[in-house]
């Protein structure tokens, strides 16, 4: 099997956290104000509890089978075949949103600072560090994950209190926009965003033990909620709903109208750091899980000599993908239901357990 | 090669990438047990610890080349990867000296046919047992031929009578050895017939050694190989007829060079001694430091042509005892003909050698290798070099420069941070530059825009051919400095800076504020303690000004994140180059913060020391003790 | 083994030798000096195209000779300026890209002005929603509606006092705010005004001054009180130069459909928040023929309360201010309690009276709340329809505002008596 180290629930954290807020700073919040309005913040309400309750299962079916990663229970639960196709059906979600990602990041620096770079000379430079990460394997990202974080959390924050200054409470209303039925339904679907905690399932045997799943699972769902919750609302503070839902990257308009004295502004540029770094890391992560899947299904023991042909299949589905606008549409699919694989599957596998009986064999005290 | 002729073009490019598995497994420093436990009954390492260790080793590969291979000899199981034929030239080496000890024995014309037959002789020379020859006469041939008697002059044999009966002779090297000890301790008490009144008649070898020598340090021998490498070391050998073995007496004394200011490690608190080029003062400075009965040395040779020794030194009780093992593991399988120095050991030791993160320290003072030494890591001395290895290595250590300790933890810590900022500076400073004015104009304030603008009007070169060309020279003036003897080197570096600067901009060829970038860039360099890291920067600098020129910020991302992610992956024997920071120990903030010396509680986590206590949590004890009364006066 | 070594060892150096000079004709690098850094945007109704668009640039020649003084006043030229007719304004910088040799670049404008004629027409607000998708163009720029030509304003945009353009041009508006004869006139201010209907949108107001003082006794004039009642063109100064900011534009929508003065615009401050601190004189209530002058601050936040539940909006306005007295021309003692009553009660009513006079003028007038009190009305809804149907900007004519200010004298001075 794969060597992939271990780690601890700090690392576990920011993994999740980063994994789950990068969405933020490219055309998500956008996309969700063009459905909850200012209310966009409120949907996290919504959207943690469900994230939370889906983890519970998910973590009730990894309890149910001490020692196994999500793949191997799902070939224990649903046979050999079956599950292995459940399990690349996960993976191919897992590399689509690679993909997806990738060109919305491409996009998106394209469209602020490389006008007329071609998308696929950003695309080559986005996927180099990305590749190396995956090849270099889960101890390397995990440490350049946690001690990203503190960049991370240095460049969110310092966004969120220079951004003091243009806040209005005034923007946040009214308060519900489209009523609260409506806020529930997005908030359902918004959980999506949150499916990156499958991730966990994968890499179980990493963590150390059923208890630093729970733990780590739960504190990361809820750090990122935080998170997004903050987020969303400073932007709502910021700008008024007609100006927020024409915004195409709203955390870049953001610190765009940063003005702190006279020195302090102009300076949204420094944030490509924090952008870029955080696309490439929630990248990686992505490719490096599919690499996991898929070493695990065909019981591979190394993932390196998948590198470089998942390099070139990532690129030329970015080169195939049309223009910008259809990825918008591509990403609100998927941003808004891979819900339903990332935790259906595994509730699915845990109801088919239940009725089947089948639980897994206890290894050791 | 005839295969790859048929490769086409894009095949062998594709073949760089191609991937390999690793040829060997990496060795991961084991975590020590509970502290309580190590602390009461430190693991003993025997002697026969390590040829346990290398066994494990070796049966480990045997069992693996069973497979493969059932035929192979046992006894080559180390060389497995070599070829068949280099297989046996390496045991001709190894068995030429018995050979030769054999065909010494035997009549003129069988010596020249044994040339003919080495091959069929190979094999069995490696089980052969061969000892000193009892006959004094073939000692003495075989010396004198091992020793190239006498084309080499400075080799001297000296024939004489013990007691006026026994034959005996010494070898030594003349200038490595003592001529007083020799003269007046070896020559005048051997031959003193005095001395051999009380000999009974029983063994003259033990009666030399016990009665008759009065030299402080003696060694038996029992093969001509040691007897040769203790000679080329300085030592006198005693060869007496009818004895198996012979006696190697210590004697070298050599003209070395005076301990002197450290010149690449100065600072201005602290001890200001540095290494020489002699091992033994060496080790002696280190000693002198940490006068500990468990600093344990010991003595390897590296190198078959040179036979330069090397010394490995740690803490017995303190050190992993597995890194210790790993340590000498290395530097026994090191095989080559001459071992440069400590520089030399350095690459042949080193973990990755396509990794450009430094995997040793290089110190030149005997201080820092102590304090090393305490920490639980292992000093590697070599003969030759003025500078001692210490690893396993990290990047803190690396920024640590003994200073730090010295001061007071506050001005220690300032200190961490501006070398952190150094380094920072020396990496990244030209980057940012030419990403801010070729990609992110907007951040520039404008009116500095404005003048920048207008100070570029008149020169004709693109930013990034200006950077080129003044980083192009400023390596230029430290290279040149560093050759041109002696104080005019340093003044060459400032007034070379100065006036190529100023007549570059009087010249039009670079604009003003570029110079100031360069050199602030250079300053951020100096300021960084170790030299190999420096060095670091001075490179991968370069790769950033690419990547901030063709991409900017973003380019710059992806660089800091490749950087980061070879960084994480290095290891240095064992233990991540950015630790305590990557992965992260209780003491994480080490990194940054020079905690005060009453709170260093704990050796370098990541070490994974057997006592990793250094200090009880009151160190200060007088913090809980009464004040002495004072005198009312 | 050996030639694939070789063969790593020269592909690391080619890609570390050749992106570099490979990046040297890369694509968005430009050098600092191949661009034209645009100052100041102008935009007049054009006569054979749409647009008449004026660009001030700033110019690098008079930067490299640092301390090289030019006497002359504003003769100066440490900015240039372009006119072009175009159809938009992206057309128009490819047009006047043929004259400055260099790429126009907008990353560091500071300004942009409209021309009065066309913020009172239509043409404004199609200019001006398109901006923000322009990625060089930047929200925290300052909107200035110029009363005459733009362009003829940009060319009396020079500086004074020193040859920095940049420093001058970005430094009038920000630091203008402490004093409040102007409004806070960026552009996300009047866009989210634009876009919204919680609030309208001012801008600053600029115009050309002709810088000739009255003669003495050359008929009639009123003689002001307060100090601030002009709009820009119309300050009665002399020397400097001859680009005027003063007062508010205020808009109905994208239209722009009167003019506050400055003394107006400090009222309106008071409201918004947007006050730092000015200098107040009115006349002294004890004595009508000398003056008082105050130093004002706001105390407090302003408080805003709307109360929806009625057929009419009722707004109810608390200003607090605190202040320091700087000049009492007829000696009377307002140091003491009680006549420092006297005075703070003149100063409240005087304000109120202002308040109420800029309320009424918005609401009959300009039909326009650019107090935003729609952004404290809009908080009693918490559904979009409910906020929509009640169609605040019909609803904020006919509300009935209730204004109260209360004032405090803290200090006196450097005078105790």
């Amino acid at each position: 099997m794969l060597t992939e180290g271990k780690i601890g629930v700090y690392e576990t954290i920011c993994i999740v956290l980063i994994a789950v807020t990068a969405k933020l700073f490219f055309i998500d919040p956008g996309q969700l104000a063009k459905l909850a309005g200012p209310a966009g913040w409120l949907v996290q309400l919504v959207a943690v509890p469900i994230t939370l309750v889906s983890f519970l299962f998910i973590f009730l079916l990894m309890k149910r089978f001490p020692g196994q990663d999500l793949v191997s229970v799902f070939e224990t639960v649903f046979g050999k075949i079956a599950g292995s196709i459940i399990s690349i059906i996960i993976a191919a979600t897992v590399v689509f949103i690679s993909v997806l990602f990738t060109r919305e990041f491409s996009e998106a620096i394209k469209a602020y600072v490389y006008p007329t770079t071609p998308l696929s000379m950003i695309i080559i430079f986005f996927l180099i560090p990305v590749l190396i990460l995956t090849y270099l394997g889960f101890e390397t990202i995990a440490r350049i994950f946690s001690s990203f974080v503190y960049l991370y959390l240095i460049g969110i924050i310092s966004i969120l209190i220079l951004s003091v200054p243009l806040y209005k409470y005034y923007n946040l209303f009214p308060l519900f926009d489209g009523g609260i039925g409506h806020l529930a339904i997005v908030g359902l679907t918004r959980c999506s965003v949150y499916g990156d905690i499958l991730f966990l399932a994968v890499l179980i045997n990493s963590l150390q033990g059923i208890d630093h799943f729970k733990k780590g699972g739960l504190t990361a769902i809820l750090f990122s909620g935080m998170f997004i919750f903050a987020v969303l609302l400073s932007l709502s503070l910021t700008f008024p709903k007609a100006v927020f839902t024409e915004l195409t990257i709203p955390m870049l308009a953001l610190t765009r109208s940063i003005e702190f004295g006279t020195f302090f502004h102009r300076f949204e540029s420094i944030y490509v750091f924090l952008w870029s770094i955080s696309a490439i890391l929630a990248v990686g992560i992505n490719l490096y899980i599919f690499t996991s899947i898929y070493c695990k299904v065909f019981r591979i023991t190394d993932q390196k000599p998948l590198v470089l042909p998942l390099g070139v299949i990532i690129f030329s589905l970015n080169i195939l993908l049309p223009s910008s606008t259809g990825i918008v549409c591509l990403l609100k699919l998927f941003r808004n239901h891979s819900c339903l694989i990332y935790f259906g599957m595994p509730i699915l596998a845990l109801l088919v357990a239940a009725v089947r009986g089948v639980k897994g064999i206890k290894t050791g005290a | 090669m005839a295969e790859e002729k048929k490769q086409g073009f894009f095949a062998k490019l594709c073949s760089i990438f191609a991937y390999r598995p690793p040829e060997h497994d990496t060795f991961v420093l084991p975590e020590t047990g509970d502290e309580e436990s190590c602390r009461t009954a430190p693991e003993k390492i025997e002697k026969s610890d390590l040829e346990y260790y290398l066994d494990q080793e070796d049966l480990k590969k045997a069992a693996a080349e069973k497979e493969k291979n059932e035929k192979e000899d046992k006894d080559n199981v180390k060389d497995d990867v070599e070829v068949g034929e280099e297989k046996e030239i390496k045991n001709q080496t190894r068995a030429s000296l018995f050979r030769r000890a054999k065909s010494l024995k035997k009549p003129g014309k069988e010596r020249q046919n044994a040339a003919g037959d080495k091959k069929s002789e190979s094999d069995q020379g490696a089980k052969e047992e061969t000892g000193i020859s009892p006959d004094i006469n073939i000692s003495r041939d075989l010396i004198k031929e091992e020793l190239n008697i006498p084309t080499s002059v400075d080799v001297v044999v000296r024939d004489f009578k013990l007691n006026g009966k026994v034959d005996a002779f010494i070898v030594f090297i003349d200038g490595m050895a003592d001529r007083d000890v020799i003269n007046n301790f070896i020559l005048r008490q051997l031959m003193n017939r005095i001395l051999y009144d009380k000999y009974d008649g029983g063994s003259i070898f033990e009666y030399i050694k016990e009665n008759v020598l009065s030299v402080n340090q003696v060694t038996d021998l029992t093969d001509y190989d040691s007897a040769v490498t203790q000679a080329l070391f300085g030592l006198t050998i005693l060869f007496i007829d009818g004895c198996k073995k012979c006696l190697a007496i210590e004697t070298s004394g050599f003209e070395k060079r005076g301990i002197e200011k450290p010149t690449t490690e100065a600072v201005i608190r602290g001890s200001q001694e540095s290494f020489t080029e002699n091992l033994k003062t060496s080790m002696i400075q280190i000693r002198r430091i940490i006068k500990n009965k468990n600093l344990i040395n010991e003595f390897l040779t590296i190198g078959s042509a040179d036979r330069s020794g090397a010394s490995i030194m740690y803490i017995r009780g303190i050190t992993n005892p597995s890194l210790v093992k790993e340590v000498k593991r290395r530097l026994k399988s090191i095989r080559t003909d001459f071992a440069m120095g400590d520089g030399a050991i350095e690459q042949f030791i080193e973990d990755n050698p396509w990794g450009i993160m430094p995997q040793v320290i290089n110190t030149e003072r005997p201080d820092q290798v102590a304090s090393h030494l305490m920490q639980g890591r292992v000093a590697i001395l070599s003969e030759s070099a003025p500078f001692a290895l210490v690893v396993p290595v990290t990047l803190a250590s690396m920024l640590s420069s003994p200073e730090d300790y010295y001061l007071r933890w506050q001005f220690g810590t300032f200190l961490r941070l501006v070398r952190i900022f150094a380094l920072l500076i020396a990496i990244l400073l030209p980057a940012l530059y030419i990403s801010l004015v070729n990609f992110h104009q907007e951040m520039i304030p404008t009116e500095l825009l404005v003048s920048i603008a207008s100070s570029r009007e008149a020169v004709p070169f693109p930013s990034i051919i200006e950077i080129l060309l003044m980083e192009g020279a400023f390596e230029l003036i430290r290279e040149a400095g560093l050759r041109v003897p002696g104080i005019i080197g340093t003044t060459l570096g400032i007034i070379g800076a100065l006036i190529l600067g100023q007549a570059a901009v009087a010249a039009n060829i670079v604009s003003p504020i570029l110079i100031i970038i360069v050199a602030v860039t250079a300053l951020g360099n100096f300021a960084i303690p170790s030299y190999s890291l420096a060095f670091v920067a001075r490179l991968i600098r370069f790769g950033f000004i690419a990547l901030g020129a063709t991409l900017g910020f973003f380019g710059m991302s992806a660089g800091l994140v490749i950087a980061g992610a070879l960084g994480a992956s290095a290891k240095s024997f064992g233990v991540p180059f950015f630790a305590p920071f990557w992965p992260r120990t209780k003491d994480s903030g080490r990194f940054l913060i020079r905690y005060p010396v009453w709170e260093l509680e704990r050796r370098a986590d990541e070490v994974n020391a057997l006592n990793k206590i250094r200090q009880p949590k009151i160190s200060r004890g007088w913090v809980k003790g009464e004040p002495p009364s004072g005198e009312k006066e | 083994m050996r030639s694939s070594l070789i063969k790593k060892i020269i592909l690391v150096l080619l890609i570390v030798v050749i992106l570099p000079i490979g990046a040297t004709g890369c694509y968005d690098r430009w050098e600092p000096d191949d661009l034209a850094y645009v100052l100041v945007m102008g935009f007049d109704k054009g006569v054979t195209d749409k647009l008449r668009l004026t660009l001030q640039i700033a110019s690098f020649r008079d930067q490299g000779e640092g301390g090289s003084q030019k006497k002359g006043g504003g003769q100066a030229s440490a900015t240039e300026s372009v006119t072009v007719e175009c159809p938009s304004l992206f057309t128009g910088i490819n047009i006047a890209n043929i004259t400055t040799s260099r790429r126009i670049s907008l990353m560091h404008s500071k300004y942009v002005v409209f021309s009065e004629e066309m913020a009172r027409s239509g043409d404004f607000e199609k200019y001006v929603i398109d901006l923000p998708r322009f990625r060089e163009f930047r929200k925290s720029t300052h909107i200035v509606i110029s009363r005459g030509k733009a362009s003829d304003f940009i060319a009396q945009n020079k500086t004074f006092l020193s040859m920095r353009p940049a420093k001058a041009f970005s430094l009038i508006l920000s630091q203008q705010v402490r004093d409040s004869f102007l409004p806070r006139g960026r552009f996300f201010d009047l866009y989210n005004g634009l876009k919204s209907d919680i609030e309208e949108p001012v801008a600053i107001l600029g115009g050309v001054n002709p810088l000739k003082l009255k003669q003495p006794g050359g008929g009639e004039h009123q003689e002001s009180v307060s100090g601030g009642e002009y709009v820009a063109g119309e300050v009665p100064r002399q020397g400097g130069v001859k680009r005027d900011f003063f007062g508010a534009a205020v808009f109905r929508g994208p239209k722009m459909v009167g003019a506050l003065d400055g003394e107006e615009t400090r009222v309106l401050g008071m409201v918004t928040g947007d006050l730092q601190r000015g200098f107040f004189t009115i006349k002294d209530p004890e004595n009508p023929d000398y003056i008082v002058a105050l130093d004002v601050r706001p105390a407090r936040r302003t408080q805003i309360k709307v109360n929806v539940k009625g057929d009419r909006p009722v707004v109810d306005l608390t200003v607090r201010l605190e202040g320091e007295i700087l000049a009492v021309q007829s000696g009377i003692c307002y140091e003491e309690k009680e006549k420092k009553a006297v005075l703070e009660r003149a100063f409240e009513q005087e304000i109120e009276e202002r308040m109420d006079s800029l309320v009424d003028e918005c609401q009959n007038e300009f039909r326009s709340d650019i107090f935003g009190f729609g952004r404290r009305a809009v908080t009693h809804f918490l559904y979009e329809k409910e906020w929509d149907n009640y169609n605040w900007p019909e609803k904020f004519p006919t509300a009935q505002v209730n204004t109260d200010v209360d004032f405090i004298i803290r200090r006196t001075g450097m005078i105790f008596k």
